[in-house]
């Protein structure tokens, strides 16, 4: 199902808010809601809407409980708000046609110098020359209201339309049975009203009332002072009527009892009128409405709903709202739009700072965490650098008594001794030895009696495994009495590494 | 004076102002609420990166600790090993006192025995070179003895056995034979010990 075949319908008197919910199914119309809702005194007056707030508070209560939810709208402004005004206009096209009806609007001084919007229907007889168009003037003030409602009530304005206009059309459709009878139609609201004469399913006249249900029902001289306003119009209707008995039409803003208390007030004044009543019953019977059983929807509103479901077909019918008051409308609301959408971006701003936020803050506590456990570890650390430092001091320690141990060099003596001992020829004396002050060389001195000997003992000393060299380093010889001495000097090296074997 | 301005604009016109107001808006929005959240994130996230790196450095050093620790002990046991290579003072003087005994066990005849003071000990190779250690000192002692050459042989290797713990060494050697005696040479040699002053310290 389509979206745009659901309407609700608004019509707006000084005492009630009268709400018609209708679509088109794909088992006929059905009315899905109605409400007649009592506004508080004050709110409407004259059928001017003074606290719009307060009106679109109550139709976002009955957008808020509706099933489908509604989008679009029809509101219908009180019939005392509305002038109209039907006019005779030569058959032509239909931009040519609103362009004089344009014409004539603009000469239209009933409201003064304030600022008017315009309606029209076409109403026209096959075969004949002119057509008839009734025109709707409002202020617009009037629809800038009606406009701020619908905006406030967060619903598409579709249009703007006067209350009794549906009723015309309802009432002059070409497909009505009616039609021929119908000389007159009283609608009347719960504070004002409007009678329209018609010859020809052409309006002829038109003219507000500003007497309403409550003042017929509830007013002691209701009745009478309904008769006297209308008694010139039905002088009037008697005057181009065709038939010799006026036909009236009675539609109201209340339930179906006090219309028919209405009607029968009317025929006890005129007993040569046939007064007869418009009531949605009826017409959901006529239509079969679906979804109405024991509903009586507010007539006004539920006719356009119907209208504006297409149901009767006129020409014309623009829409009570200047172009300047839509294109505001449109404006302020793609505001709104575009607000809403910096908001949302500033808003998403924000929201990205929380998982940021979150992320610093993990991030903030794991360092924390960390540094408290480099903390914890700073003595371990100290420890590190203690034993390191314990460790350098020992290795250079270790490097000292290394190097002072190994400075003093250890000379074998003992061995050596003895391989002077156990080397020395038969025929050789030793009578000194002495080292060097660092011990690595040593001197033999003594005497021999050949000289061979004293090369063989420096040869044998020389293979021995501590000394390095050992050098003849003097010979001399000496007379000891008769014998001839040798006195010698070997001169001897140590083998260091021979030490260490 | 907005609504105003904007109704006389078309919708071309319309959409450019709302997606530069949005664009401005989020650019506007991003430099004044999420930037500095956004930074102060780098910030945090580059001073938990420097903690972390300090963090994983110092565990490797813990993990080193007992390492350390065992090398430490290793040292520290190879130079307690290292120092008993060297006399306490106390012991060096020992030593000496017992060397004229230990001559005379060899059969042979103490002259005399000069105990000398510590020295400090420089490196010969390093003349100029401070010490290493000022508790490190060698000992000597000038000791004389006559006797027979075998037995002075013996006395001397006595003293400076190979498998001593300690080093012992024997220096400025001279034997001689006195005159009109062949069989009992005179030695003099300087007996030269390691001396560890410390260790009396520590004891």
């Amino acid at each position: 199902m389509n979206r745009s075949e659901f309407i609700l319908a608004i019509h707006i008197d000084d005492n009630f808010l009268n709400v018609v919910h209708l679509g088109r199914t794909a088992n006929g119309l059905r009315l899905f809601a109605s409400e007649t809702v009592p506004l508080e005194e004050g709110l409407v007056k004259d059928g001017q809407i003074i606290n719009t707030e307060s009106v679109s508070q109550k139709i976002r209560h009955f957008v808020a409980h509706a099933r489908p939810k509604p989008h679009k709208v029809v509101m219908l402004p009180s019939c005392t708000t509305v002038r109209l005004k039907p006019s005779e206009f030569p058959h032509q096209p239909k931009d040519q046609l609103q362009n004089l009806v344009e014409e004539q609007i603009r000469e239209y001084t009933f409201f003064g110098n304030r600022e008017i919007v315009f309606d029209y229907c076409v109403f026209a007889a096959r075969n004949a020359d002119t057509q008839t168009v009734l025109q709707a003037v409002t202020t617009r003030r009037v629809s800038d209201s009606y406009l701020a409602v619908a905006r406030q009530a967060k619903l598409a304005l579709v249009r703007i339309t006067p209350a009794i206009m549906p009723i015309i059309k309802l009432m002059l459709d070409k497909s009505s049975p009616r039609i021929k009878d119908v000389s007159l139609l009283l609608a009347i609201e719960s504070a004002s009203g409007n009678i329209s004469v018609y010859k020809n399913a052409r309006p002829h006249l038109c003219q507000n009332l500003s007497i309403g249900v409550n003042d017929v029902l509830e007013s002691q001289d209701g009745a009478t002072s309904l008769a006297e306003k209308l008694k010139p119009v039905l002088e009037f209707a008697q005057s181009i009527a065709d038939h010799d008995k006026l036909v009236l039409k009675v539609a109201a803003a209340c339930s179906s009892a006090r219309l028919s208390e209405i009607v029968s007030k009317i025929k006890s004044l005129f007993n040569d009128v046939e007064v007869g009543q418009i009531n949605s019953t009826d017409i959901i019977k006529q239509l079969d409405i679906k979804g109405a059983d024991n509903q009586h929807p507010p007539i006004f509103a539920f006719i356009s709903a119907l209208d504006h479901l297409d149901v009767y077909e006129f020409d014309g019918q623009l829409n009570l709202v200047s172009a300047d008051s839509i294109n505001r409308q449109k404006t302020r609301n793609e505001m709104s739009l575009l607000t809403k959408c910096i908001i949302a971006v500033i808003l998403l701003s924000i929201a990205a700072t929380y998982p940021i936020e979150m992320k610093l803050r993990t991030v903030e506590a794991s360092s924390a965490n960390i540094e408290e456990k480099i903390t914890e570890t700073i003595p371990m650390k100290r420890k590190v650098a203690g034993i390191k430092s314990r460790i350098k001091k020992l290795e250079e320690n270790q490097a000292a008594y290394s190097a002072a141990y190994d400075m003093l060099t250890v000379i074998p003596w003992a061995q050596i001794l003895r391989d002077i001992a156990e080397n020395i020829p038969n025929d050789i004396r030793i009578l000194d030895i002495s080292s060097s002050v660092d011990s690595t060389n040593f001197l033999i001195i003594g005497q021999a009696l050949a000289e061979s000997n004293v090369y063989s003992f420096a040869k044998k000393l020389q293979k021995t495994d501590f000394i390095e060299t050992a050098k003849v380093d003097e010979v001399e010889y000496s007379k000891d009495g008769a014998a001839t001495l040798l006195n010698y000097k070997i001169a001897c090296k140590t083998n260091p590494s021979g030490s260490n074997l | 004076m907005i609504i105003e301005k904007l109704e006389k604009l078309d919708k071309s016109q319309r959409i450019k102002i709302a997606v530069m107001a949005v664009i401005a808006t989020g650019w506007l929005s991003y430099y004044v609420i999420t930037r500095s959240s956004a930074i102060k994130l780098n910030q945090a996230e580059a001073k938990y990166t420097d903690i972390q790196n300090e963090f994983a450095d110092m565990e490797t050093q813990l993990i080193g600790l007992s390492k350390l620790e065992e090398r430490f002990a290793y040292l520290q046991n190879q130079f307690d090993r290292q120092k008993q290579k060297w006399f306490t003072r106390t012991q060096a003087l020992q030593f000496f006192e017992n060397i004229n005994a230990m001559a005379l066990a060899h059969n042979l005849r103490p002259i005399s025995r000069i105990i000398s003071e510590p020295e400090i000990l420089f490196d010969n190779k390093k003349e100029e070179a401070e010490p290493q250690n000022h508790s490190l000192r060698t000992q000597s002692a000038r000791v004389i003895v006559t006797g027979n050459y075998f037995d002075i042989v013996d006395f001397v290797g006595d003293l400076t056995l190979p498998d001593r713990a300690r080093k012992v060494s024997i220096r400025d050697m001279h034997i001689a034979l006195a005159p009109g005696d062949d069989f009992y040479p005179r030695a003099a040699f300087n007996v030269v010990l390691l001396v560890d002053l410390s260790q009396e310290d520590e004891a």
